[in-house]
């Protein structure tokens, strides 16, 4: 997608437990939270394993691969931030490790869209601080 | 099982009440929901002072107490709330029901009122007057940052998101929504409360414009401002009052994600087949204590903050087999006056009004009662759930 010109683009605080995940996505590298001790990935960060109820956690790279395991099409209303870029799509992408993500796609246009298509990641900055964990279409 | 558990006294409705549904009322939540109580109390035959549980949804804006201090309700001894909101749309119900098994209340209201209308909020909450996403600021530190980076902020996207995955997995189409839509606006064409009072075609639902797809503008539900209240009580005691009491047959809550997470939702929802879990362990419970099963139900009131969510629902607590929901809606099940199961048989909450489904129980009663303007014939049990999207959970009710 193209960087968004209009102010005001709604970003993470970048503090708590989800810090760690954007900052991973600002070097480059897609990260997930897992269990310190069963290794049971989650998404988004929790406090606790839900399997062994461990509260040690550490943050594994993953691929950045995974599927289109839903979408949509967004018009009007939406956030003024968006405003000028409807229709757009956002998708629910699911990680060949398991956690689920919404984002958008790249560089696919809107009819061509489909569930269960193989994508991968597509780091895209919106100012200095945040980058945007996207997806575009990878080859089946 | 003792017969002293089994004579156990159970709980009845025995009055309903709403303001008027409209845009740009001009009254606060505190307002509506006094007339909504004073209203029902009136119909059950008690005087408000007698109430001594509330409970509402924990997206309510009314405080129980200042409901309390406003119309001097002095002996309240039982206050909950639901999670969720659409999700406790039943589960007001359930909660009342329980205080009152439990002798924790004798006289329980369930209320819900909101100031939706574009131009006249009261208050700075998120969930008080306008869009609530165009009040969500931009910095993010809680699950909003997994959505709203990426344009996803509206419920309509979200529940986009689970409608098509629905599509996708069983071939439903976004026709079969639209066929539900059409239904509801039929039944609230009929119903002088409803703010849709336009009979609209499925051509009228395709060439409403697109909110997100599959979702058209006609799925969605309306946004106004409202106040709605229900008073139940023991049995035993609702003889004795004005209306004929219908009874709370069975109840029951379920867990499950909340749409407003949808990383979480998606690994965690059984929507999809993927596990037995939420409505669906819930529903054997539930028709086993009401001692009826789904096809004894005579009409069905479903929570739908989009018309994607009847199908979703009818599948879940049985009324259809899983994936089957689109087609079972698009045949004209749930259509008055021939369908198998009318559903929302008011307008519901794209034709009707919309309260979070609170909305719905008192048009559950009307049908129990012999009194909706689209009458299921002889109408001897009713179902109603609450959102399949979130936390939620499920009554069903029957004439005493
Ligand atoms: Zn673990």
């Amino acid at each position: 997608m193209d960087p968004v010109t209009t102010a005001e683009h709604p970003r993470p605080a970048l503090t708590g437990a989800a810090a760690p995940f954007w900052e991973h996505v600002r070097s480059g590298v897609l990260h997930i939270q897992a269990c310190g001790q069963c290794g049971a990935m989650r998404h988004p960060p929790r406090p606790r394993c839900a399997r062994c109820h461990s509260d040690d956690r550490r943050w594994l790279p993953v691929s950045g691969r995974g599927e289109v395991w839903s979408y949509t099409v967004c018009h009007p209303p939406v956030l003024s931030a968006y405003a000028e870029r409807v229709p757009y799509n956002a998708v629910v992408v699911r990680l060949v490790e398991g956690p689920f993500l919404v984002s958008n796609l790249v560089d696919v246009p809107l009819d061509e869209i489909e569930v269960g298509m193989p994508v991968e990641l597509a780091v895209e900055p919106i100012d200095a601080d945040v980058s945007l964990p996207r997806f575009r279409r990878v080859a089946r | 099982m003792t017969a002293a558990v089994l004579a156990q006294p159970d709980a009845a409705i025995v009055g309903i009440g709403q303001t008027r549904f409209a845009k740009n009322m001009g009254r606060d939540e505190l307002d509506l929901a006094c007339e909504a109580v004073l209203a029902a109390c009136a119909d059950a035959g008690l005087d408000a002072r007698e109430i001594d549980g509330v409970v509402s949804y924990h997206v309510e804006q009314v405080d129980e107490i200042d409901l309390g201090s406003t119309l001097g309700l002095d002996r309240l001894r039982f206050m909950a709330r639901t999670p969720s909101g659409g999700g406790g749309a039943a589960s007001v119900i359930g909660l009342a029901a329980a205080a009152l098994e439990a002798g924790a209340a004798d006289c329980v209201v369930a209320f819900r009122a909101r100031n939706r209308s574009k131009t006249a909020s009261y208050g700075e909450g998120i969930n008080q007057g306008g869009r609530p996403w165009a009040k969500a600021g931009t910095v993010l530190a809680d699950s909003r940052q997994w959505h709203h980076p990426f344009g996803v902020a509206a419920p309509a996207q979200e529940m986009a998101l689970i409608a098509r995955r629905h599509m996708a997995v069983f071939g439903t189409l976004a026709e079969h929504f639209g066929a539900q839509a059409v239904a509801q606006r039929f039944h609230a064409s009929r119903n002088p409360a409803a703010l849709m009072r336009t009979e609209v075609t499925i051509e009228d639902w395709a060439a409403s414009r697109p909110i997100a797809d599959p979702i058209r503008l006609f799925d969605c539900s309306l946004e106004h401002d409202a106040g709605v209240a229900i008073v139940l009580t023991r049995r035993d005691r609702a003889r004795d009052l004005a209306r004929r009491p219908v009874r709370v047959l069975a109840h029951g809550q379920c867990d499950g994600p909340i749409h407003v997470d949808l990383p979480t939702f998606f690994a965690e929802t059984a929507l999809f087949g993927e596990r037995v879990a939420g409505a669906r362990l819930l529903a054997p419970d539930l028709w086993g204590a009401a001692g009826v099963q789904a096809d004894d139900v005579d009409v069905a009131m479903v929570f739908d903050h989009f018309t994607m969510a009847v199908p979703l629902s009818l599948e879940q607590y049985g009324f259809c087999d899983l994936g089957e929901g689109g087609p079972f809606v698009a045949s004209g099940a749930t259509r008055w006056p021939d369908g198998s199961l009318p559903v929302n048989t008011h307008g519901g909450s794209n034709g009707e009004a919309f309260l979070h489904g609170l909305n719905h129980l008192p048009e559950a009663v009307r049908q129990l009662r012999g009194e909706s303007t689209s009458q299921v014939a002889d109408a001897q049990v009713a179902f109603v759930c609450g959102s399949i999207t979130d936390p939620a959970g499920a009554v069903v009710l029957g004439r005493d």
